[in-house]
């Protein structure tokens, strides 16, 4: 018993060191410019010197900020000087940035006169990681480390097979990347529920369903001939833009399609631990209404997480005096598509996880069919 | 038809087929959340404040997504509240950082897509990055705070009289079996709609210096790192919410 406690103990002290430490990082980065080879310069004090009312072509009245800022340098040979510099910004901050006293700045030196480029964000990133981490372990315990865990491999993955994807010429970016779902589902799957029969049911049912509904919308896209989507529209696009569509809309509907198969197949597991006896029918109907209650809102989850991405440039485009069709079309319909190909794949989660749990299982009881 | 009726007609109809009444609910779920960003779209374009709007809108959109998934009065009213906290919480914590990180609006990456756009529109597109983090966080908080009410509940069920002190190792329990899917869910729908992003970053050579500190980039991954932390926190909330409910439950009987 003392041998258990000690062994509890340690872990407890592993993960708030871990915690300690990372949180020690974020103070190094407010530090860190010594690292940095482009001059960098910290904000002592700021003055707002003068503003200017702008009206552009659509009556939007905006303002035109100048700061006058006295940066201290932190690194290169001017380390230690004061300079003083102005930074216009507007009302809007839409390209521009207001800057604020403490905060670090990147600085670009042409003959004797300083300018600023940009914000220094490395500190802020750092401490909302690890306030991420953080929150994690300490609510969420061994959960929250696994957790961390898969979605640091997954990022690794991810960027081995963009670097395959940029590295081999005439490379099936479908199959790249269907193949790289795979091996998510696989690794994410054994994090979460271990490496067993139950992970291996859910494994093919999320695989089954983004299969099915990928295949379901190709063939949708092929007979409608792919009318209104423009998919030259695709933001940072670097490659032939359809097969990325499908690559991205396959990744993002895996997450949620996992995270719905795994809870029907639980429930049904835990149903049959309570009942053995329990017929292939009613366990599939039990799977049933488990998924009934959360598809909709694993749709909404994605829905939310495309369209919102789209708002900036939506806002931006109707003060511009564009029409809310044209808006939408810009900027929307993209989206729409993937999230909406997504949601065919949660729906059809439904029947395929508990279908393939009512075949699957083994049960010890005697089954009546 | 154009692709996108088409795909919609086969989204409804599978619904209708897989899920019956449930079904009809998800469809106006759906349905109602574009709405309501239609409206929070065009009220922001027509000037109204921002941190406002997605106040009320983003408690609109939770009551939508939570009212029309579960008919268990105890749950959605429980997931309902916790989502509200959480939403009060994010709103507090997003303020200063949109203010201080400085990833709003566009970035010289954007430049192709701006040309020929008037960027001085007269609002504020710092507090637009704040309805934007929100608006994509809202799906999340809503699902996870149902999922912890909803294992509470049927745990309730089976021992009606489990003593309150109990009741949180049972929540958090079951907190910490779906973080993971949960946390998955999110950070997957991200990674597929940032997926060009990242490719063009890789292709076009960004250092680890630059990239760490670029707007776009930087702002994605606060995005990203928000949610995480509401769904993190929308479990123990969750689970407080629920004994206090329970709590009153008891003593009016």
């Amino acid at each position: 018993m003392t041998n258990l406690n000690k062994l509890i103990n340690l872990k407890i002290i592993l993960q708030y060191g871990i915690i300690f430490l990372l949180g020690l990082s974020i103070f190094a980065t407010k530090f860190d410019a010594q690292l940095y080879h482009h001059p960098i310069g910290e904000v002592i004090s700021i003055e707002t010197t003068k503003s200017i009312n702008e009206t552009d072509q659509f009556r939007n009245k905006d303002k035109l900020y100048t700061q006058t800022i006295r940066v201290k340098i932190l690194n290169t040979k001017a380390a230690g000087k004061t300079i003083t510099l102005t930074n216009q910004y507007t009302l809007s901050c839409a390209m521009d940035e207001k800057y604020e006293p403490k905060s670090q700045v990147f600085l670009s030196h042409h003959q004797n006169s300083y300018m600023i480029t940009g914000q220094k964000r490395d500190t802020i990133l750092a401490f909302m990681v690890w306030l991420t981490i953080s929150l994690l372990i300490i609510f969420m315990k061994q959960a929250g480390v696994f957790t961390i865990i898969s979605v640091i491999i997954n990022i690794s993955l991810l960027l081995v097979t963009i670097w395959l994807d940029l590295n081999i010429k005439n490379i099936n970016v479908i199959i790249l990347f269907g193949t790289l779902a795979v091996v998510m589902a696989l690794i994410t799957l054994s994090l979460a529920l271990g490496f067993n029969r139950q992970m291996l049911i859910t494994f093919l049912a999320s695989i089954g369903s983004v299969t099915v509904a990928i295949s379901i919308a190709s063939i949708i896209l092929i007979l409608t001939h792919q009318k209104g989507l423009q998919f030259d529209l695709m933001d940072y696009i670097t490659q032939l833009p359809q097969p990325l569509f499908i690559a991205e809309t396959i990744i993002a509907a895996l997450g949620a399609i996992m995270d719905e198969a795994t809870d029907i197949i639980a429930t049904q597991y835990e149903m049959l631990i309570a009942h053995p006896n329990l017929s292939r029918w009613s366990l599939y109907k039990a799977g049933q209404r488990v998924g009934q209650t959360i598809m909709g809102a694993l749709t909404s989850v994605l829905f939310l997480i495309f369209i919102a991405e789209a708002l900036p440039m939506s806002i931006l485009y109707l003060r511009n005096g564009n029409s809310w069709g044209y808006t939408l079309e810009m900027n929307m319909v993209l989206g729409l598509a993937q999230t909406i190909i997504a949601g065919i794949g949660i729906v059809l989660t439904v029947p395929i996880a508990s279908g393939l749990m009512a075949l699957l299982h083994q049960s010890k009881g005697v089954i009546n069919d | 038809m154009t692709s996108l009726t088409a795909l919609f007609i086969v989204l409804a109809l599978m619904l209708l087929i897989v899920g019956g009444k449930k079904g009809i609910q998800a469809i106006f779920s759906l349905l109602g959340n574009f709405v309501w960003l239609f409206l929070i779209i065009t009220l922001i374009a027509w000037d109204f404040e921002p941190v406002i709007i997605i106040a009320v809108f983003g408690l609109i959109i939770l009551a939508t997504t939570i009212f029309l998934s579960d008919d268990n009065d105890q749950v959605t009213r429980v997931a309902f509240l916790a989502s509200f906290s959480v939403l009060i919480i994010l709103i507090i914590l997003i303020l200063p950082l949109d203010i201080l990180a400085n990833v709003q609006g566009f970035s010289n990456e954007n430049s192709e897509e701006l040309e020929g756009l008037s960027l001085t529109i007269g609002i504020s597109f710092i507090k637009i990055t704040m309805v934007v983090t929100i608006l994509a966080t809202l799906g999340a908080i809503a699902e996870a705070t149902m999922a912890v009410a909803a294992g509470m509940q049927e745990i309730l069920a089976d021992i009606p009289m489990l003593p309150i002190k109990e009741l949180f190792g049972h929540g958090m329990h079951i907190g910490q079996q779906i973080i993971s899917t949960a946390i998955n869910t999110i950070f997957f729908g991200f990674i597929g709609s940032n997926l060009g992003l990242t490719i063009w970053f890789i292709k076009l050579n960004y250092s680890l210096e630059l990239l760490i500190n670029t707007k776009i980039f930087v702002g994605e991954v606060l995005m990203l790192l928000i949610s995480m932390i509401a769904v993190t926190l929308a479990v123990p909330i969750t689970v407080l919410v629920m004994q206090r409910d329970i709590k009153r439950h008891r003593v009016k009987q």
